[in-house]
């Protein structure tokens, strides 16, 4: 529920960013009122959008001065209810703050503002030979600052690694209006890693206002394959296999039945529709070798009694292939009206464990649930289908979810691989650490956020207060 | 304390040479035992020094007053190994000679590759943030380390991070104890997440005239149409010293499959000349690069400058008595001397960084003229911040990391 802000505070804040730099009317708000984890909505007391560094800095000064919580915002496509606004605050938007400020190619970085869109670096660095590699599924829409701030993943983080392994450095705004610069384009700066703990940090710390990132010589090559299973298990078998023989793709993708019905039906790439699990994996690099590897791989997923194996054999069919992937949580709207999508991680070894513990699961509470994965690195994605008006299926909804995620850690996994833990993972946070690992965690969030305002109640309830607002079931059932 | 130390822990404690500044060094060959040592550190007033293999004692400030030395060297055990999921845990007194045996026989290896490294150990590795010729293929040690336990002030274990390659359930703590010389405590436990051994490796050797040869050289290395593994500039004192032609010398490695790494060296013979090396001379030249920023030397720095500075920048020290071997792709120059460096020499280099992006560190004893992490950062204060709350007493010495006060 928005509060009305005080005219003080507001007067504050127009001072800097002018009337057009500010959203306080209820009705604009509304659009605020959640992110990509639409099982809890709330709305922001107000939308401050800064059109510079400088700016943002004067804005952050401001609401120290009046001891307002802020909520820094990109896109709004955490999955994880990163953005909610949970006890009222002021989102922070970089959305003016998309300036490209500086491309090396020589040292391979740029300088870029934190509201850059992920797939606009790329774009501006592509014809030069590089790329920046960390390819969210949403890189149209999401920012550089929001990839920053959960430690974005993609399907490319078997070979390329994180965003972490790509951030060179940071402006960083303090919740007191400071401004610090972290790490910076040359490498091992002294005193500690702080660009390191800054990436994933997931707002706590502050606003993120500059990154410098790393840039990626680009493949000169690629093969694409997809392979047909008749069964998960055939599947993820063959991961492991071509793991242990040395091989390291830069993908492999998988998607289950019911997500390969989705796609088929809205893109109409040619997908079998009576497979169990298509495998989408592949290998980049040089010409020279690289048929020799494919060929390991086609062999491997034989040997794991694929169906066929099928090979994008132009540019076009690679573009094809990847875009029904990076979309199919877009075409996941079609199954039904509301969809809440999982990130739990597994052992690659346990893959096969974890995706019977979620049939399982599936039965039990009597829900339809959809796996589409990052199945190289064991990153797991199961879409819970639901409609979010029955508040009894979404109860059903967060359990069978809740009991996915203890398993993933049960089998020596994690809660959470890309998504961050936003306020939808306080609790499944718990059963990864101790009192005391969260003890330190804390400690450390207190260095930058003394006062608790950067974005509280994620990573960590913050208070014994919040707890009956952080349920969201709760708000769900609204 | 020695005979307190002596009571509790018997065979696992030595009592140094007096002068050293040490009252004691505990070997104990538990974690809860290491957990203890600083328990009582702290309980009784003292400093505690993470020590390894003391590869690179002299990389760090000096400690203030007596400390007590834990040697992580008893504690090397193979926690957990998973050849299927490419992790590994290693207790931090392992050394990465043995770690990198173990990996071998499943074929597989830590894309870590500091000098010492037979000797060093995981923890001393990563205290010093140590590192090799690929980390410009596979980046250094932050990149590599998925998890860690260490041991608080109290002597309580705490865990960040996990064992699965991704991971972004909570902060990274551990990020912030590689390079932290063991200010924030020891480094109890590491995970890793590991490759396949490359199926192939391959280097060119060149020998250009002059930086701005280099400097195209490397340049249009790394634009073309090879991706090499690492990139390495030697200056010619440092090339004499390894049995090369005694002139600046670029070395441009592969490791990739067969295919590849011979079709890399082909093309970078044709558009920059130079001589390819066998496989066995790229694997001898190779531990050589290794090794090469490693042993102990009277004096030596670090610097951290961009790649494209580089050469000039070794071009210009080839007037100090200097061996020189620069991961060029990174902008990572080190140089050691044989004998002490005059000051003069000292503001020369300083000099020099003042002109350039990026910092400079000093190994060894510190003249007055250089700090020895260099020109203090905006950030240090985030940093000393996060130390002064992690260890309020200042049990790890905190002096270690040079900060002033």
């Amino acid at each position: 529920m928005a509060v009305e802000l005080g005219s003080d505070l507001k007067a504050d804040l127009e001072a800097v960013v002018g009337p057009r730099g500010m959203i306080s009317s209820p009705e604009e708000l509304l659009v605020y009122e959640c992110d990509g984890y639409t099982i809890a909505k709330s709305v922001p007391d107000a939308v401050v959008l800064p059109d510079s560094t400088r700016q943002a800095a004067e804005v952050m000064k401001v609401l120290h001065a009046h001891g307002v919580p802020f909520i820094p915002r990109g896109a709004g496509t955490s999955l994880a209810g990163g953005c909610l606004p949970v006890g009222g605050g002021v989102f922070i938007s970089t959305s003016r703050m998309k300036r490209i400020l500086e491309i090396d190619t020589r040292n391979r970085y740029a300088r870029v503002e934190a509201g850059v869109v992920n797939l606009h670096v790329t774009q501006a660095t592509h014809t030069c030979g590089l790329h920046y590699a960390p390819d969210p599924s949403s890189q149209m829409a999401c920012t550089i600052g929001g990839n920053v701030g959960t430690n974005a993943g993609g399907p490319h983080t078997l070979k390329y690694g994180v965003t972490v392994n790509h951030t060179l450095g940071a402006t960083l705004i303090l919740p007191d209006g400071r401004i610090v610069e972290v790490g910076g384009p040359t490498e091992d700066p002294a005193g500690y890693d702080l660009t390191g703990v800054l990436v994933g940090s997931e707002g706590t710390f502050g606003l993120i206002a500059e990154v410098t990132v790393r840039l990626t010589r680009n493949p000169t090559t690629y093969r694409t394959l997809l392979g047909v299973f008749e069964s998960v298990e055939d599947a993820t078998r063959t991961v492991g296999d071509v793991i242990a023989a040395g091989i390291v793709p830069s993908a492999m993708e998988m998607m289950d039945r019911l997500i390969i019905r989705a796609v088929e039906e809205k893109f109409q790439f040619g997908f079998p529709l009576d497979a169990e699990a298509v495998l989408i994996i592949e290998l980049d690099g040089l010409e020279a070798g690289i048929d020799r590897l494919a060929e390991r791989v086609v062999e491997i997923c034989r040997q794991n009694k694929s169906r066929e194996v099928r090979r994008a054999a132009t540019d076009e069919q690679r573009t094809a292939l990847w875009k029904c992937r990076k979309r199919a949580f877009g075409a996941i709207g079609r199954l039904a009206p509301s969809y809440c999508t999982q990130d739990g991680v597994v052992p690659r070894a346990k893959l096969p464990d974890i995706l019977r513990f979620i049939q399982a699961t599936a039965k039990k509470y009597d829900l339809t649930i959809a796996n589409v994965f990052h199945a190289g690195d064991g990153n797991i994605h199961p879409v819970l289908l639901f409609d979010e008006r029955d508040a009894e299926q979404t109860r059903r909804v967060l359990l069978a979810s809740a009991e996915i995620l203890a398993e993933c850690v049960r089998l020596g996994g994690s809660v959470s691989g890309e998504h961050g833990i936003g306020v939808e993972k306080l609790e499944p946070l718990k059963l990864m650490f101790s009192e005391r690992d969260l003890a330190a965690q804390r400690r450390l969030r207190e260095v930058f956020d003394p006062q608790l305002r950067a974005n509280p109640y994620k990573i960590y309830a913050t208070g014994a207060a919040c707890v009956e607002v952080l349920k969201p079931m709760r708000q769900a059932a609204l | 304390m020695l005979d307190l130390l002596r009571r509790q822990f018997d065979d696992q404690v030595t009592a140094p040479s007096n002068g050293t500044g040490v009252a004691a060094v505990v070997r104990p060959r538990e974690l809860a035992a290491a957990g203890e040592v600083v328990r009582l550190a702290r309980e009784h007033g003292h400093r505690l020094v993470t020590v390894g293999a003391r590869t690179k004692q002299a990389w760090a400030a000096p400690g203030r007053g007596p400390a007590i030395e834990l040697d992580m060297c008893g504690l090397s055990r193979v926690v957990e190994y998973s050849p299927e999921d490419m992790t590994i845990t290693v207790e931090a007194g392992m050394t990465l000679g043995s770690l990198t045996a173990v990996l071998a026989r499943n074929h597989q290896r830590l894309t870590l590759d500091p000098p010492n490294g037979d000797r060093a150990t995981v923890g001393g590795v990563l205290a010093a943030n140590d590192s090799g010729p690929v980390r410009f293929a596979y980046g250094t040690a932050r990149d590599i380390v998925i998890g860690m336990s260490m041991i608080e002030p109290d002597g309580g274990l705490v865990r960040s991070g996990g064992k699965v390659v991704k991971n972004v359930a909570g902060y990274d703590l551990h990020k912030l104890y590689i390079g932290s010389f063991g200010t924030l405590g020891p480094i109890a436990t590491v995970t890793f997440k590991l490759r396949p051994q490359p199926e192939a490796r391959g280097m060119v050797v060149l020998t250009p005239r002059d930086a701005v040869e280099a400097e195209d050289m490397i340049a249009g290395a790394l634009a073309g149409d090879t991706r090499p593994t690492f990139v390495e500039l030697l200056n010619g004192r440092m090339a004499g010293r390894l049995k090369l032609l005694g002139r600046t010398t670029l070395v441009i490695g592969f490791e990739e499959n067969a295919d590849a790494v011979s079709w890399q060296c082909s093309a970078i013979v044709k558009a920059l000349g130079g001589v390819p090396l066998s496989e066995t001379h790229s694997a001898a030249l190779y531990d050589q690069l290794r090794q090469a920023a490693g042993g102990e030397a009277p004096a030596g720095f670090k610097a951290s400058l961009l790649s494209s500075e580089v050469c000039g920048f070794v071009e210009r020290l080839d007037r100090l008595p200097l061996r020189i071997i620069a991961r060029a792709g990174n902008g990572v120059v080190h140089g050691l001397a044989d004998e002490p460096l005059h000051d003069s020499e000292w503001t020369v280099l300083e000099g020099m960084m003042a002109d350039l992006e990026g910092s400079l560190q000093v190994r060894g004893p510190v003249p007055a003229v250089a700090p020895r992490f260099g020109r203090p950062r905006g950030d240090a204060f985030l940093s000393q911040a996060i130390q002064r709350r992690f260890d309020p007493l200042a049990t790890f010495a905190p002096e270690r990391m040079g900060w002033p006060g």
